[in-house]
C-alpha cells in the first residue's frame, strides 16, 4: 500500500471518526440537563419539565414540600455557561449550582473559588443581589451572573426576549485589529509588496506575539476550532476574536494556499521564534513519525471535545499558559519544556505537537485532492 | 541546614564556594582554550547567571520542603526560564561571535 493511500485512507476515516464523535456527543447531551439538575442535590427527588427552562421537584419524605427549579444559560468566553437555581414555596433560592459550560477550567474554578454563586443563597427571585465580577475572568464569572439572574426571573416568570449579546467595544478593537492583522499578512505575502518581506515578516509577527499574544492573550487554538465544529458560536460567546482568526486563518488559506497564519500571525510561533533567533537554531527535519503523533494528538483531542461538548478540556496546547499564565501544571511543564527547547530547536512545537499544522495539512491534503480528481475530469 | 551536627553547614557551604569557583573559572579556561577571552565584565555576568540560578534552585526547593511542591516547581519554572534565556544570549554574545585573534 503506498503513502498516498495511507495518507486517503486516513483523510476519510478522521472524517469519520469526528463525525461519530459529534454525533455521539449529541446523543450523550441529550437528557443530560435533566440528570444534572437531580444531582444539584440529593434531597431533590422526581424533578418533572414544567414549562421552558423550569422543572418541579419536592424535597426527599416531603411531596408536599415543592422545590422550583430553573436552568438558564448566557454566553461565556468559549460558548454558553448554564446555571440551575433551586428555589422553594417561600420564593427564596436555597441552591445554586454551575450545569454546563464550555469556559476553560482554570476560569471556571476562579470564579467557583470566589463563591460568586454563593451570594444567590438566601436571596429572593424579586430582589437578585449585585455581583461583581471577578478580576481574571470577567467573561466568565458575568456569564454566571447573568445566568444565575435569568434563571431566578424564569421562576418568576419575568423573564423577556433574550435578545442577541451585546459585544463589548473591547471585543470589537480585538477583532478589529486581527483583521487588521491577516490583512497585512496577506498584502506583504503578495506581489505587490516590493520592500524586503524577510523583515516584514518578522515585523509583523511580533506585532502579532506582542497584540494577541501578551496584550490580548487571544489565540486560536484547538479549542475555538472545537467551538467552530460544535456550533457553540451560534448560541453567542463574549469574545469572537480567536473564532475570527481561526476563521480568517482558513480564509486567507484557500484564498492564497498558503499558511500565513503560522508564518506571520501565531502568537506562540512568534515567541519559540524570537527565543530560536538568540541561539541561530534551524528548524528540525519533519520526519514522518512526527507528522503522524501530532495528528494522532489533534484527532483525539478534538474527538474528545466533540463528544463531551466542552472543547477546553480537550486542550492540550501551551498557547494559554504562555501569555496568561492559564492551565494545568502539566501544561506549565509543557511550556517550559517547550521554550527552553526553542532556544535548542527552531520551532519544536510548530514541528512536532501543534494542531494548527496537521490541520492545514488536511486541509491542503483535500484541496488538492479534489481539485486534482476535477482536472483529470476536465482533461478526460 | 543540618539539624543535630556542627560542622556540616560550614564544610556545605565550603563545598559550595568551591565549586561556584570551579564551574565559573572552568568556563572561563573552556573560553579561553577555544581562542576566546571573556573580560572581567563578562566574568562576572556568567557569575551572576550562575548565582542566580543556583538561588532559583535554592527558593523551589525551599518551598517544597516547607511541602509546597507545586509552588516549587512553578518558582523554578517562571524564574528559571529568564535565566536560561539570559545565558543563552550570554553564550550568544561570547562563544557564537567570531574567536579574538592570538
Amino acid at each position: 500500500m503506498s503513502a498516498k493511500t495511507v495518507e486517503r485512507i486516513s483523510a476519510i476515516a478522521a472524517l469519520i471518526i469526528l463525525l461519530a464523535a459529534w454525533i455521539a456527543g449529541g446523543v450523550r447531551s441529550k437528557g443530560a440537563t435533566l440528570e444534572r439538575i437531580g444531582n444539584i442535590s440529593e434531597e431533590i427527588v422526581d424533578v418533572r419539565q414544567v414549562g421552558p427552562s423550569v422543572y418541579e421537584g419536592h424535597r426527599r419524605g416531603d411531596a408536599g414540600d415543592k422545590l422550583c427549579i430553573a436552568v438558564a444559560e448566557h454566553p461565556g468566553y468559549g460558548g454558553p455557561v448554564q446555571v440551575a437555581v433551586v428555589m422553594n414555596s417561600a420564593g427564596i433560592i436555597e441552591r445554586i449550582a454551575l450545569v454546563d459550560t464550555t469556559d476553560t477550567t482554570t476560569y471556571v474554578s476562579r470564579v467557583l473559588d470566589a463563591a460568586v454563586l454563593d451570594a444567590f443563597l438566601g436571596t429572593s427571585a424579586s430582589r437578585p443581589p449585585k455581583v461583581d465580577a471577578v478580576t481574571g475572568a470577567t467573561l466568565s464569572s458575568t456569564a454566571m451572573i447573568k445566568a444565575a439572574n435569568k434563571a431566578a426571573a424564569h421562576i418568576k416568570g419575568t423573564v423577556g426576549e433574550s435578545g442577541p449579546v451585546a459585544v463589548s467595544p473591547d471585543e470589537m478593537v480585538k477583532a478589529g485589529l486581527t483583521v487588521a492583522l491577516f490583512l497585512a499578512a496577506f498584502l506583504i505575502s503578495s506581489r505587490f509588496f516590493r520592500w524586503n518581506k524577510t523583515y516584514a515578516r518578522l515585523g509583523l509577527l511580533t506585532a502579532a506575539t506582542v497584540i494577541l499574544g501578551f496584550l490580548y492573550g487571544t489565540q486560536p487554538s484547538l479549542a475555538s476550532l472545537a467551538l467552530l465544529l460544535a456550533g457553540f458560536w451560534t448560541k453567542g460567546l463574549a469574545s469572537y476574536t480567536a473564532l475570527i482568526c481561526l476563521v480568517l486563518a482558513f480564509v486567507v488559506f484557500f484564498a492564497t494556499k498558503k499558511n500565513l497564519y503560522c508564518a506571520m500571525i501565531c502568537p506562540f510561533g512568534g515567541l519559540q521564534e524570537g527565543l530560536g533567533r538568540i541561539t541561530k537554531r534551524s528548524p528540525p527535519e519533519r520526519t514522518a513519525w512526527m507528522k503522524w503523533i501530532s495528528r494522532g494528538f489533534a484527532l483525539t483531542a478534538l474527538s474528545a471535545a466533540l463528544y463531551f461538548r466542552n472543547p477546553s478540556d480537550a486542550e492540550y496546547t501551551p498557547f494559554g499558559m504562555a501569555f496568561s499564565f492559564i492551565g494545568s501544571t502539566a501544561i506549565f511543564a509543557l511550556t517550559v519544556l517547550i521554550l527552553v527547547a526553542s532556544l535548542v530547536v527552531k520551532r519544536p512545537w510548530c514541528a512536532l505537537l501543534c494542531p494548527a499544522t496537521p490541520v492545514f495539512d488536511y486541509l491542503a491534503f483535500m484541496r488538492n485532492w479534489l481539485t486534482r480528481g476535477r482536472k483529470k475530469e476536465k482533461q478526460s | 541546614m543540618f539539624p543535630g551536627t556542627t560542622m556540616l553547614n560550614y564544610i556545605f557551604w565550603m563545598v559550595m564556594g568551591a565549586l561556584q569557583v570551579l564551574i565559573v573559572m572552568g568556563l572561563v579556561e573552556w573560553l579561553k582554550s577555544r581562542g576566546r577571552k571573556p573580560v572581567w565584565w563578562q566574568v562576572a555576568l556568567l557569575y551572576a547567571g550562575f548565582a542566580f540560578l543556583c538561588a532559583v534552585v535554592a527558593g523551589g526547593t525551599t518551598l517544597m520542603g516547607e511541602f509546597e511542591t507545586i509552588a516549587g516547581w512553578y518558582f523554578i519554572g517562571v524564574l528559571g526560564l529568564p535565566v536560561v534565556i539570559c545565558l543563552a544570549i550570554a553564550v550568544r554574545l561570547f562563544v557564537m561571535k567570531k574567536p579574538t585573534q592570538g
